[in-house]
């Protein structure tokens, strides 16, 4: 636990720490925990958003949920989609910022500022872009299939391909910040370490797994838990891809979807609360088990 | 002393953060309307709004705002709640009963009353609900189909077919392929997926309807209570329809171009669509020879199509002084003559009870727009759990109709029909509104 030590500060200093403090936390209260708390509270209740009707049922609504075909195909979605795209990007961040920190000429760094570019592009309009890309008669993925002599592919209404779409596009969407993410780390791993390594007559594998990854291994651990978090989110690819005037077929539910299309569109905001705080206990624990993994290694 | 000058700036500007932008003038009456209506925002804007503010000028605005239908359902649950809802809004019948019930729309005035009186008399028992009438209709909508003409010339066909079976021959017919053998123009337009409210209505139209049954029907034991009304053969047709389309007919597939816009590019050689898509046809295809005709005739016998009320409703929340403006508005909207451009600009029936047509449609949507003798017409029930019980159904659909193995599978169908049964019961009961 963090003490603050004002022993030896004036007054002056006391007061604007708590001018600062207290309001961000007083706001990050009613903004963060009582929400969570609140919903945490409505998933016992049968509660509709509308009509403010609202019914104890225990745990109901948890078992609803278990029994509900798309919470199911929400939460398997989910969870497909955050292990691949999680292990995708992670691992190609770091083998993109090996390389990177290897290194250093102007095709490296203009790489560099490419990869980065989808990491400040708005979800929405970059997935409108891959929505063209993955476009079943006119998009260019297709096309270069059909060219191929491939059988085209149906990525906005098969949901077999829907969910690698929206792993392409989640993964794209995050090398280039995980890149960077590593890269720090990698600059931050002392060069003696490498040289004494070298005398010892390691190779560069033996190197990276003795000196670099156990070296990265906070910076791994911060953007794995990081990425799982994110990725557990998934909703603007989902619905992109899958909603519109040309849809067929399933939506690609996730769990987020599937809170946002019970709460808000349902109207069965003690159904919705249930699926949140199911979603938040799977972000907890699937962090602590990254830290568990991560402290063992 | 560097601190507390930081202090003072660091609570001006939060104070700034809070105060917002300029406030208006205190008198400036500006008045909000919020419409999910694609089609209507040129007619609510350049006819209604121009013709309102002649009659008041001291009215500096009408801010109109558009927000497409999916998200717009899910905006007003939010928004009407928290007390944010616009002076003046408009939404589609099934959609306002839980804010009527809830108390958030307020029964009519007796000017609103006044105008509604001139409505077509199967409207105004639309929109009652314990002897108390909640908004005006301004528009109806209503599914017909339309047909490629150049299409059904080439190959030999001289109108478009009376009965649901004759139409799927001919789709069948029309259905055109690629080497590779996929669908390159479908037979018919099949609306398989997209917004769960959208699916839903184009399969109570098309096949529940056409079967003979609705969504729900009301318990012979306890009156005003409800439950599923296609647990049974009609609803076993009407799942066998679609999947007899798709894997027998092979009519249209999950991957062809759909809606307006196939019809429009001749992608498609039959559509079903409400009058609005008529815009999008003229817009997109200004040179496709076209035709449209009601709904042919279904499994049951019966010719069927619905006819739902786009109303204008003024919430509880509007200001007072604000009040007259939004009903002088809505008395706008319902005279004569704006609702001849209604017509003309949203291709919408107008739900004025005497009401004149000619000249109005294009000549090419008349055996389509209006009404033949031998059509049942359907509106959607006022009860608080229609909506969610046709959106979860709507939901449902898509992964039913993907599933193949139920074409020539009566045993997996039924199940099927059990299952989205159980779902409307089930929201029934959520609602309080189920009995056997």
């Amino acid at each position: 636990m963090l003490k603050l030590k004002y022993k030896n500060q004036n007054k002056d200093d006391m007061l604007f720490v708590a001018a600062v403090v207290i309001p961000i936390t007083l706001l990050f209260l009613f903004i963060r925990f009582i929400p969570i708390g609140r919903s945490f509270v409505n998933s016992f209740y049968q509660k509709n958003l509308v009509l403010r009707t609202q019914v104890f049922n225990g745990l109901d609504n948890y078992t609803k949920l278990l029994r509900d075909k798309f919470f199911i195909r929400s939460l398997s979605n989910t969870l497909f989609v955050t292990f691949f795209a999680t292990l995708l990007s992670v691992s190609a961040g770091l083998l993109l910022a090996s390389i990177v920190n290897s290194k250093q000429n102007r095709l490296i760094r203009f790489g560099q500022a490419i990869l980065f570019l989808p990491v400040v592009i708005s979800m929405v309009p970059a997935t409108l872009i891959w929505k063209y890309i993955f476009d079943y008669n006119f998009g260019l993925l297709n096309y270069l299939a059909t060219l191929a002599g491939m059988p085209k592919g149906n990525w906005l209404n098969n949901p077999a391909l829907t969910k690698w779409a929206v792993v392409i596009i989640s993964t794209w969407k995050e090398i280039g910040y995980n890149m960077m993410i590593f890269l720090v780390g990698l600059k931050a791993i002392p060069h003696e370490l490498y040289e004494s390594a070298s005398i010892d007559g390691a190779g560069k594998w033996h190197k990276f797994w003795a000196i670099t990854f156990p070296q990265l291994k906070p910076v791994t651990l911060f953007v794995l838990v990081v990425e799982i978090i994110k990725f557990i989110k998934v909703f603007t690819p989902a619905v992109v891809l899958t909603t519109g005037s040309q849809s067929s077929g399933e939506v690609f539910y996730t769990m987020v979807y599937y809170i946002y299309q019970t709460g808000f569109l349902l109207r069965q905001i003690g159904l919705a609360s249930a699926a949140s705080v199911i979603l938040l206990v799977l972000v907890m624990l699937l962090t602590r088990i990254q830290m568990i993994i991560t402290k063992e290694r | 002393m560097k601190k507390i000058l930081s202090l003072i700036l660091m609570i001006g500007m939060v104070a700034m953060l809070f105060a917002g932008g300029a406030a208006e003038k205190k008198d400036d009456i500006v008045l909000t309307f919020w419409t999910s209506t694609a089609e209507a925002v040129d007619w609510y804007t350049n006819v209604v709004t121009p013709a309102f503010k002649a009659k008041h000028p001291e009215v500096k605005d009408v801010e109109i705002s558009f927000t497409s239908i999916e998200d717009f359902n899910k905006k007003l649950p939010v928004v009407i709640p928290a007390g944010e809802a616009p002076d003046l809004m408009e939404m589609e019948d099934s959609w306002a009963t839980q804010f009527i019930t809830a108390g958030y729309i307020s029964p009519n005035s007796d000017r609103l009353n006044a105008v509604v009186s001139k409505l077509k008399p199967s409207l105004q028992k639309a929109i009652e609900l314990d002897g108390k009438k909640y908004g005006v209709p301004a528009m109806l909508i209503h599914e017909f189909m339309y047909y490629n003409k150049t299409m059904f010339k080439a190959a030999g066909i001289k109108e478009f077919p009376n009965t649901m079976e004759e139409m799927l021959d001919v789709a069948k017919k029309l259905t055109k392929r690629d080497a590779s053998g996929a669908i390159d123009v479908s037979g018919f337009s099949m609306r398989l997926g997209g917004n769960p409210n959208g699916t839903f209505q184009k399969f109570w139209v098309l096949a529940l309807l056409s079967n003979g049954v609705e969504m729900v029907e009301e318990s012979k034991t306890t009156p005003g209570k409800y439950h599923c009304a296609f647990d049974n053969e009609a609803g076993y047709n009407a799942i066998k329809l679609y999947i007899d389309m798709l894997y027998g007919y092979k009519v249209d597939d999950f991957n062809s171009m759909k809606d307006s816009e196939a019809f429009a590019a001749g992608k498609t050689a039959i559509n079903m669509r409400e009058s609005q898509s008529i815009q999008t046809i003229l817009e997109l295809g200004p040179d496709l020879d076209w035709g449209s005709a009601p709904m042919p005739i279904g499994k049951s016998g019966r010719r069927a199509t619905f006819e739902i009320a786009l109303n204008l409703y003024v919430p509880s929340s509007t200001k007072e002084a604000n009040k007259p403006y939004a009903e002088s508005f809505i008395e706008t909207a319902l005279e004569q003559k704006t609702q001849e451009e209604m017509v003309r600009k949203a291709f919408c029936l107008s739900p004025l009870a005497e009401f004149e047509y000619s000249g109005l449609i294009d000549p090419r949507a008349e055996a389509g727009y209006f009404f033949p003798e031998d059509m049942d017409v359907y509106s959607v029930p006022i009860h608080n759990a229609y909506d969610a019980a046709a959106t979860r159904v709507g939901m449902a659909l898509p992964t039913i109709f993907a599933d193949a193995s139920l074409y020539n599978n009566p045993a997996g169908i039924r199940k099927q029909v059990s299952y989205l049964a159980s779902l409307v019961n089930e929201v029934y009961k959520e609602y309080g509104e189920y009995a056997e």
